[in-house]
């Protein structure tokens, strides 16, 4: 069966820069798979490059057999990829219910197919009911990942893009958070996950890439990724 | 007073008569543009207000000439052009340093936005002043200058603010003007840095305001205007905003465009006729036409747009690519432009 | 006091049609962070749009929402070929090219109908309707005044209930995200400019129907103050635009009526920096949204 997103030979370039040197990664249908490498090492680039927040200079991504390379990023989430970006990026002067509401923008849904959908949300995300007619400036870091990834889960996307969840968020709250992106995998969402929080990563994924400086170094299944010493070393800190 | 006679026996050529004026104009108009190119292009500041000072430079050196000095006493010619023209520039950076304070701290938009508000008000306040002349303008201004007086001041503006630029203050306004932040890591305020290329700069447009009336001998409230400011603002542009011969070029543009427009018609004209005539042409459309080309400021925000588009640097830096060794000599880089072409 | 109030009635329909404008500003402002040099030409643009298709003897009720229309696609255009590939790039050529575009019209402008002050082929009832037997109003104030208010009420309710709307909401407040929402941020940057140019276009022609007439760099005054009108109420905001727009027309008046008229034209700037140097966001925007 084909990959749901096939990447091929990526390059991405900041001015004089190559931020992205012939990445190529897959991720198949109904499953997790991590981007796992330092800062820097070109992870956000290569989720801000897939949603068309940046231009790739050369290569292909192949969304559900079609190359999206060079598409508007509304064209890109019309065809059902969703992105938790990096620094979580709400819209921080509207309520928790405005910024679920524009996740819905891109699908024409009628307002009870948004209630509902909210209404599933908040089963995941059950704070997010809590403080729904809030505005989000006074919500927690936590809060603001959820909603995020909430407001992502609005158009129930078929690949889900997740820029550094648990940055900023206690080693609980992310548990808590990694626990349901095994849910929605579970229900058919495939996730790509980009996190410095290496160990955490693997542990829910079944692959994984390791990027160092623009460049795959290691791309394995997660289990074996784990087992190998050198990762271990230098990203699960043992 | 010598200087002015000297050319009088020069002058046996009417061309050459005929050339004084437009040549003067583009030597006090090319200061006048270095001036905005310091703020424009070096610290990257969008004013619409610079003719003002351009103006108040003008009306200083005429308000001393005539009513001051002869208080004090003396009427040397050399002498009055000397504290006249000091006094010109004294008071445009004074004026300008006023100015600076609310506005240099606002972005880019509302810093347009309000230095074209004190362009108006100084134009407006000028018009109110009976003694200065009011709206008909500042008349019986001695001539002092004269073209070679006005070339030799170019030169030494030219030269004078391409040293600054290799000073200390003249790098941070460079650097200020690309990354204010790594800027302030090199230690360098850019607060500090805007005022002085603002008040520098205009300084050297009041030094071309104080030429220009002892030039022309009037001065009216129309030169702080709006259109006036503008113009000197496309033409800095389509020189090139970004290098002291860009100044220079788009003076020349600016003063001698008009000078050129004039003679197409007659040239046009006969071709457009035909053209009328044989029926390819409608005549509501060849008068169009005709008129088109005589209004050269709708030409220049034409051309502006183009140049933004194609090559934001201007029309200097086009031809900087055919006359790579000799603008080099005179362009302006920051040091470590200098450091890595030395290193290359 | 009597006095006061007259001058009031006699600012109210100018500062709804400063209003109109400072809308435009505030809501292109709010998506581009940028102030639109030659949104003030667009009050002149469409002005004469409606006076032209008005002098090709069509009716009033097509000529205007002709003109305005016209005027609006001329705006979205604008945007689209000479903003929109610059934007990404340096500010400062964003704003030159601004003041280069406004130069454009204007002296487009002049070379197809002249420099000169042309009539208008359109007016409004005279008549003059007297209260109390020492105030005076007329007709066409109030009708342009509420007509200004319906039009800032429709905008607003646009803005704030529909999908579209919705979408310049967002845009406005994060641009990235609203990228990621997969909302189209080209066609809501478009159809804003479009929204701004029928506001401006319709308050000039209203313009040139209570003075009958108009020309070429009528725009120009009327923008800066305009502008002004924004930034005082809080530019990004629409009812900021509405209540700058209303206290700016004021309080022009009452300086007339105070005998100073010679420097009514200066009041709007005298705000300007006033409102810069006090506060910055405006009477009603939110501190931490303008880095101004």
């Amino acid at each position: 069966m084909k990959p749901l997103l096939e990447i091929k030979n990526l390059s991405v370039f900041y001015g004089l820069i190559q931020a992205l040197k012939g990445i190529s990664l897959k991720v198949e249908t109904g499953s997790i798979v991590s981007l796992v490498g330092a800062n820097g090492a070109g992870k956000s680039t290569l989720m801000k490059t897939i949603i068309g927040i940046m231009k790739a200079r050369s290569g292909e991504i192949y969304f559900k057999s079609e190359n999206i390379l060079g598409f508007k990023s509304h064209e890109i989430v019309q065809r059902g990829v969703s992105q938790s970006p990096e620094g979580r990026q709400i819209f921080s002067d509207m309520t928790v219910y405005q910024n679920l509401l524009l996740g819905a923008y891109s699908k024409k849904m009628n307002p009870d197919e948004i209630r509902n959908r909210m209404e599933e949300i908040f089963l995941i995300f059950p704070v997010l009911k809590e403080r729904l007619l809030q505005q989000t400036v006074t919500l927690s870091g936590g809060e603001q990942q959820m909603l995020a990834i909430g407001r992502a889960l609005m158009i129930r996307p078929e690949l889900l893009l997740l820029d550094e969840p648990s940055l900023g968020i206690s080693p609980l709250l992310t548990e808590k958070i990694f626990e349901v992106l095994v849910q929605l995998k579970n229900s058919g969402t495939s996730i790509l996950l980009a996190e410095q929080n290496a160990a955490m990563a693997l542990e829910i994924s079944d692959r994984g890439y390791v990027l160092e400086l623009g460049e795959v170094i290691y791309q394995d299944t997660a289990s074996n990724l784990m087992l190998n010493d050198v990762v271990r070393k230098a990203y699960l800190g043992v | 007073m010598g200087k002015s006679n000297w050319l009088k026996f020069n002058n046996m050529d009417s061309t050459l008569h005929y050339l004084l004026l437009p040549l003067s104009l583009f030597g006090i108009i090319a200061i006048e543009a270095m001036g905005l190119q310091l703020i424009l292009g070096g610290a990257g500041l969008l004013t619409l207000g610079h003719t003002a000072f351009f103006a108040i430079g003008g009306y200083a050196s005429a308000t001393f000439v005539t009513y001051i000095a002869p208080a004090l006493g003396f009427q040397n010619p050399a002498l009055l052009l000397i504290f006249g023209t000091l006094f010109a520039i004294f008071l445009s950076g004074a004026s300008s340093f006023l100015v600076a304070i609310p506005c240099l701290r606002l972005r880019g938009d509302y810093l347009a936005v309000a230095t074209m508000g004190f362009g108006q008000i100084i134009e407006n306040i000028l018009y109110n002043i009976p003694q200065l002349g009011g709206a008909s303008g500042f008349t019986n201004i001695p001539h002092l200058a004269s073209l070679w007086l006005i070339w030799i001041m170019v030169t030494v503006t030219g030269c004078g603010l391409y040293r600054f630029y290799q000073t200390g203050i003249g790098q941070a306004i460079l650097c200020s003007r690309d990354d204010e932040i790594v800027a302030r890591c090199f230690g360098m305020s850019p607060e500090k840095s805007k005022m002085a290329a603002f008040i520098v700069g205009n300084m050297v447009t009041g030094l071309a305001g104080a030429l220009y009336v002892h030039t022309f001998q009037f001065i009216s409230p129309v030169s702080a205007g709006f259109q006036k400011s503008v113009e000197i603002l496309l033409a800095v542009v389509i020189g090139g905003m970004f290098s002291i011969w860009g100044s220079l070029l788009g003076a020349a543009i600016l003063v001698l465009v008009p000078e050129l427009l004039r003679f197409l018609p007659h040239h046009l004209s006969g071709g457009l006729e035909f053209l009328v005539s044989t029926g390819l042409l409608s005549s509501r459309i060849s008068h169009l036409m005709m008129d088109f080309f005589q209004n050269s400021m709708l030409i220049f925000s034409l051309i502006v747009l183009l140049i933004l588009k194609v090559n934001p640097a201007g029309a200097n830096s086009l031809l900087h690519s055919f006359h790579q060794s000799l603008k080099r000599t005179l362009k302006i880089r920051t040091r470590g432009e200098q450091a890595n072409e030395a290193a290359s | 006091m009597l006095d006061f109030i007259q001058y009031l009635i006699n600012g109210v329909s100018v500062g709804g049609l400063y209003a109109l404008i400072a809308i435009g500003y505030s809501m292109v402002f709010g998506i581009l962070k940028f102030v639109n040099f030659a949104h003030g030409d667009l009050y002149m643009l469409g002005a004469y749009l409606v006076m032209n298709l008005g002098l090709l003897v069509l009716p009033i009720g097509f000529a205007i929402p002709a003109g305005v229309i016209a005027c609006a696609i001329i705006s979205v255009t604008i945007n689209y070929f000479i903003y929109r590939p610059i934007t990404s790039k340096n500010r400062l050529i964003l704003l030159i090219s601004a003041v280069a575009v406004s130069l454009l019209l204007e002296n487009l402008i002049q070379l197809i109908y002249t420099a000169e002050v042309h009539a208008f082929p359109f007016s409004l009832p005279d008549d003059v309707l007297l209260i109390g037997e020492r105030l005076i109003i007329r007709q066409m104030d109030i009708w342009v005044t509420l007509f200004t208010l319906l039009l800032a009420l429709l905008t607003w309710l646009f803005v704030k209930k529909t999908k579209l709307g919705y979408g310049i909401q967002a845009v406005a407040s994060n641009r990235t995200a609203a990228l990621i929402n997969g909302i189209p941020i080209d066609r809501i940057v478009s159809l804003t400019f479009f929204i701004g140019g029928i506001l401006a276009a319709l308050a000039g022609t209203l313009q040139s129907m209570i003075t009958n007439q108009l020309h070429p760099l009528m725009g120009v005054a009327a923008g800066l103050k305009a502008f002004s009108a924004a930034v005082l109420g809080g530019i990004g905001s629409i009812w900021g635009a509405v209540i700058g727009g209303f206290i700016l027309g004021i309080s022009e008046s009452i300086l007339v009526g105070l005998g100073f008229s010679t420097w009514k034209d200066s009041l709007a700037f005298v705000f300007l920096i006033f409102i810069l140097l006090m506060r910055p966001q405006g009477l009603l925007g939110k501190k931490q949204l303008v880095k101004v």
